[in-house]
């Protein structure tokens, strides 16, 4: 729950950061979160496409928060998603300076 | 003006054929009722594409369910069955689709989600299978269990305190509100309260004699509270798991914390 929790809100902070810099309006919006995640990775803001996992870390999300369900991802899922989130989380730091 | 469903649990409409079809009638009619535009294309667009993939129940569920919309709200569906394709869609949609032998299995367990479906759910389409989920509460007489929430609210207390400790308010503000959510569900569940939909919990909770609770859970909605303020939002959860150790069956109400 806490790593599911935790790559979700990295991953927002960081795809919220870029969006606002690149003037997209997220509008608080999880599913916004995720559809300016695809259009700043097609506009080479972002060195992955994160719009499919925020799309299913959300739903994970939802799944421990409000359904209290036993969500568990494999170690390898969990490291390759906290690679690609890591990536983005750098190139928002790199614009933010 | 806005609509608004009635207090009422329907899970008594299934024990005859008239009266469940009427029920279904009805919850058409108010799924659609007084909702703007956007949502109702969207109620449709599920309905419609739910049945062409064979699914064979939908509920529309929460707030939206309730005419109790909030600027947080999405909109949710029950879907027995096959998730129907939606990216295309405009709005921010949580589907939880599931087998009828999961359905069925769940609500004989006392499932809070599903029993919410059956009990305040508009139930927009069902070739049998909610009507006999909704028999089988009936006749089980089961009812969620009000410990497991309570567990799930202490989880999410220590969830919330780490976010919040990392300063991210707008994640802060809705992990606070998560284990408000949580602690209210507990509380009325050990009340032999239904919870309704999230903007129907401040009155609910009020109506059990917890002002402070009510206050909370109705700023963490309506509001976008400070990291202080959520801090003492967090305190009352604190207060009100400690208050009620072991097997609570009347939960306390917290009035200060």
């Amino acid at each position: 729950m806490v790593a599911i929790t935790f790559l979700h809100l990295a991953a927002e902070a960081a795809v919220v950061g870029l969006a606002e810099r690149h003037g997209i309006d997220t509008k608080r919006r999880h599913d916004l979160k995720a559809d300016a995640a695809t259009s700043l990775f097609e506009a080479d803001h972002l060195p992955a496409d994160l719009g499919p996992d925020l799309r299913a870390l959300n739903e994970l999300r939802k799944d421990v928060t409000y359904e209290g369900a036993d969500v568990e991802l494999s170690r390898e899922e969990l490291d390759a998603l906290a690679e690609r989130v890591g990536s983005a989380v750098a190139a928002a730091e790199e614009v933010a300076g | 003006m806005e609509h608004r469903r009635p207090y009422g649990d329907l899970l008594g409409r299934s024990r005859t054929e008239e009266g469940w079809d009427r029920r279904l009638t009805t919850d058409v009619e108010e799924a659609l009722a007084g909702q703007d535009r956007r949502v109702r294309n969207v109620v449709e667009a599920v309905v419609s594409r739910s049945v062409a993939v064979g699914s064979e129940g939908v509920a529309l569920m929460g707030s939206t369910a309730r005419g109790r919309r909030t600027p947080i709200s999405d909109i949710d569906f029950l879907v027995v069955g096959s998730r129907p394709g939606l990216d295309d869609l405009p709005m921010e949609i949580d589907i939880r689709a599931l087998h009828r032998d999961e359905v069925l299995r769940r609500v004989r367990s006392g499932d809070e989600y599903l029993q919410w479906a059956l009990r305040f759910g508009c139930i927009v389409h069902d070739t049998g299978v909610l009507r006999q989920a909704a028999q089988a509460v009936l006749r089980t007489g089961s009812w969620p269990d009000a410990e497991r929430k309570r567990g799930h609210a202490q989880t999410l207390l220590g969830l919330a305190t780490r976010i919040l400790g990392s300063g991210d308010r707008e994640a802060a503000e809705e992990s606070v509100r998560a284990c408000l959510t949580a602690l209210v569900h507990w509380i009325l569940l050990a009340n032999q309260v239904f919870p309704l939909s999230r903007d129907e919990l401040s009155d609910q909770i009020l109506e059990l004699g917890s002002f402070d609770l009510a206050a909370a859970l109705h700023r963490s909605i309506h509001s976008e509270p400070d990291l202080d303020e959520l801090e003492t939002m967090l305190r009352l959860v604190r207060h009100a798991i400690e208050l009620t150790p072991g097997r609570a069956g009347r939960a306390a109400l917290p009035n200060a914390a």
